[in-house]
């Protein structure tokens, strides 16, 4: 048995198929390297979502091979062999299994070494995932096998691949709906939104199931002589449709907070400087500015003695706005890094000042003319230019400041410490309607 | 003349290649008409379509014999080049023909555009690799394109080619240089030559 499949291995298009695979996946991984090289999780999606347009290709390279005897006329004589139908197919099914899963496989412990040298956090599960992966690509070799066994065209292989991709991209569209359940069967799922979403067991399953549903539907099919294993080859491609739709549940229900990922990892040396430990590799370069805001907030009564980076309790939710995040606990301050695999941001002392260390607290983001006028205060200059990849205010909104900045500047220094605080407070304690506080119109 | 168009076409297996094609574009038309209440195709599917098209005339590349074939005392280079660019002009004809329906397929310059560069792509793959690997490179940089691609900045707008919008200028140059490459090569090769004990064979 080992013998024939390294003949078929060697002999047949097995390795054409696992460079094809090996090429495509690297490409893909290739555009989206500043985003995995550093986290595990954001690896194995990005690995496992090339599997969109590896699968057609798998099932084109299965069709390439299956229609070998037809094409070279010689089934009727393999036929006549003394040897049950599958025993016939297994070595050739093995072979494209061989290839896909070693191309696979291949391609993920290539990233997987680069990875390891710069995550600082790695979640166990996340070994499964491109098994996984591999299942589904065995699953769609098979079919492409017994589809090339039944129409041995040299049409096939091509329209088969597009056809795929077409329904991938079909899928692709219905993910984007939190409460679709469709979606599940697309390859290509929405990514996670922060760093610390781990997938969930259920949604890892309800692959694995879909990979070897395809899988046994097609070693029946390319096997089957009568209609009872083609029709059981059917009912097995239905049922395992039907699990993978329903049992990861709604595409909201993908991923969940992996609170180890959020574990909080911290700098020698006071005052303390922390960051949850998926971004525990860019603890160097936070310490700094994030020291240099806390003595800058140390001009205020009562000012923090440590900063920590802000975590979500909730797996954000596309389309919604922004979660608040665990409160900040009492002398903390919150701050938050952002979450596509770049640089620290250099305006990171601006982003914690903002609302006199209030921004990342956990409540609502509101007033923000009021929060970046104490920032602004704090820092001493006229104006704050914090790290807010959502939103960008126009010139009007920093000339409030500025003119909020400069009356408040006006006031004895005691009064104006005095301003500040209580907006820092009234802030930490979610209260709305901060702008009086600094000009004066509302004294609490 | 068409005595010998006849024969060659039926040598390539044009008819049955031609039928799918066509049907294939007809249809996604005809999904697109019933199941959507945009007229306009998504890109997505656009670009597909024209893949969908263009795929099942890559087989029509190559005779059952290349080295038979050769010995004919015929100038073959223009022959290729026009056969290849028939195909081109085919498939672009039959999408541009859905603009006055219900469902009608992008901007047609995009579509001529899409179209001209991978029917490049794939006379480049089948001089290179032959008609039956030519469809994997076609293929799989459209799926990454799909898929992965955007309005992009500089160069990286060549790799995604496919997904610029119809005016840039960038995806234009790469379509044509893809085309122009693609028909010059294919008109020069027809592809590695097959050995003889495998041309019996049809594999």
């Amino acid at each position: 048995m080992m013998r024939i499949i390294r003949t078929e291995l060697r002999r047949s298009n097995a390795l054409t198929l696992a460079l094809l695979i090996t090429a495509v996946s690297v490409a893909a991984l290739g555009t989206s390297v500043g985003l995995w090289r550093e986290q595990w999780l954001r690896f194995t999606y990005n690995h496992a979502t090339a599997l969109f347009v590896l699968a057609p290709l798998a099932m084109a390279g299965g069709a390439m091979l299956g229609r070998r005897e037809r094409r070279t006329r010689v089934e009727e004589l393999i036929g006549s062999t003394g040897r049950p139908s599958w025993q016939r197919i297994s070595p050739t099914a093995a072979a494209m299994m061989v290839a896909v899963a070693a191309a696979h496989l291949l391609v993920f412990a290539g990233g997987a070494i680069w990875v390891a040298r710069n995550a600082t956090y790695t979640p166990a599960g996340a070994l499964f995932v491109p098994l996984t992966g591999v299942v589904v690509l065995t699953g769609a070799a098979w079919l492409g096998l017994a589809a090339g066994r039944a129409w041995p065209s040299l049409l096939v292989p091509p329209a088969l691949a597009v056809v795929g991709l077409a329904m991938q991209v079909a899928l692709a569209e219905r993910t984007s709906d939190p409460t679709s359940r469709l979606g599940n069967l697309a390859l290509v799922p929405q990514p996670q939104s922060y760093d610390w979403e781990a997938v969930t067991g259920r949604a890892v399953l309800g692959h694995l199931v879909l990979g070897a549903g395809l899988a046994a539907a097609g070693l029946l099919l390319a096997a089957a002589a009568s209609w009872r294993p083609r029709a059981a080859a059917g009912a097995v491609l239905a049922g395992a449709t039907a699990i993978a739709v329903i049992v990861p549940g709604t595409a909201s229900a993908r991923y969940y907070v992996d609170l180890d990922a959020q574990r909080l990892v911290c700098a020698d040396g006071a005052p303390q400087v922390c960051v949850t430990a998926v971004h525990a590799n860019r603890l160097p370069e936070v310490v700094a500015p994030a020291r240099q805001a806390l003595a800058l907030l140390a001009k205020l009564p009562g000012a923090p003695k440590r900063a920590v980076e802000w975590r979500s309790d909730v797996v954000y939710v596309p389309g919604s706005d922004e979660p608040g995040g665990f409160r900040a606990a009492p002398g903390t301050v919150q701050f938050q890094l952002d979450q596509d695999g770049g640089d620290v941001d250099p305006q990171l002392v601006d982003s914690i000042l903002n609302g006199a260390g209030t921004t990342y607290n956990g409540c609502p983001r509101i007033d923000e003319v009021a929060k970046y006028a104490a920032g602004a205060w704090v820092k001493g200059t006229d104006d704050l230019q914090p790290a807010d990849g959502r939103i960008a205010y126009g010139d009007q909104f920093h000339a409030e400041i500025s003119d909020t900045v400069g009356k408040l500047r006006s006031l004895p220094k005691a009064e104006q410490i005095r301003r500040v605080t209580a907006l820092r407070d009234a802030a930490a304690a979610c209260r709305t309607d901060l702008l009086p506080i600094l000009t004066g119109g509302a004294r609490p | 003349m068409t005595r010998w168009l006849r024969l060659y076409l039926r040598s390539r297996r044009v008819p049955l290649a031609t039928a799918v094609s066509i049907g294939a574009v007809a249809l996604i038309w005809l999904a697109w008409l019933a199941f959507s209440d945009r007229s306009e195709v998504s890109e997505p599917l656009t670009i597909l379509t024209v893949v969908l098209g263009l795929a099942p005339l890559i087989p029509t590349l190559a005779g059952d014999d290349d080295a038979l074939e050769s010995t004919a005392a015929l100038p073959w280079p223009p022959r290729r080049a026009l056969h290849l660019i028939a195909c081109f002009v085919m498939v672009t004809a039959a999408l541009a023909a859905t603009r006055p329906t219900g469902a009608w397929f992008g901007p047609t310059w995009q579509v001529v555009r899409d179209c001209a560069g991978l029917t490049g792509l794939i006379g480049l793959g089948v001089a290179l690799a032959g008609t039956r690997l030519a469809w994997q490179l076609p293929i799989s940089w459209t799926a990454l394109q799909v898929v992965l691609g955007g309005p992009e900045e500089d160069w990286r707008q060549v790799l995604y080619w496919l997904v610029q919008p119809a005016d840039n200028r960038v995806a234009a140059v790469t379509a044509v240089l893809l085309f122009v490459g693609g028909v010059l090569a294919y008109a020069l090769r027809s592809g590695p030559r097959v050995a003889a004990a495998e041309v019996t064979m049809g594999q």
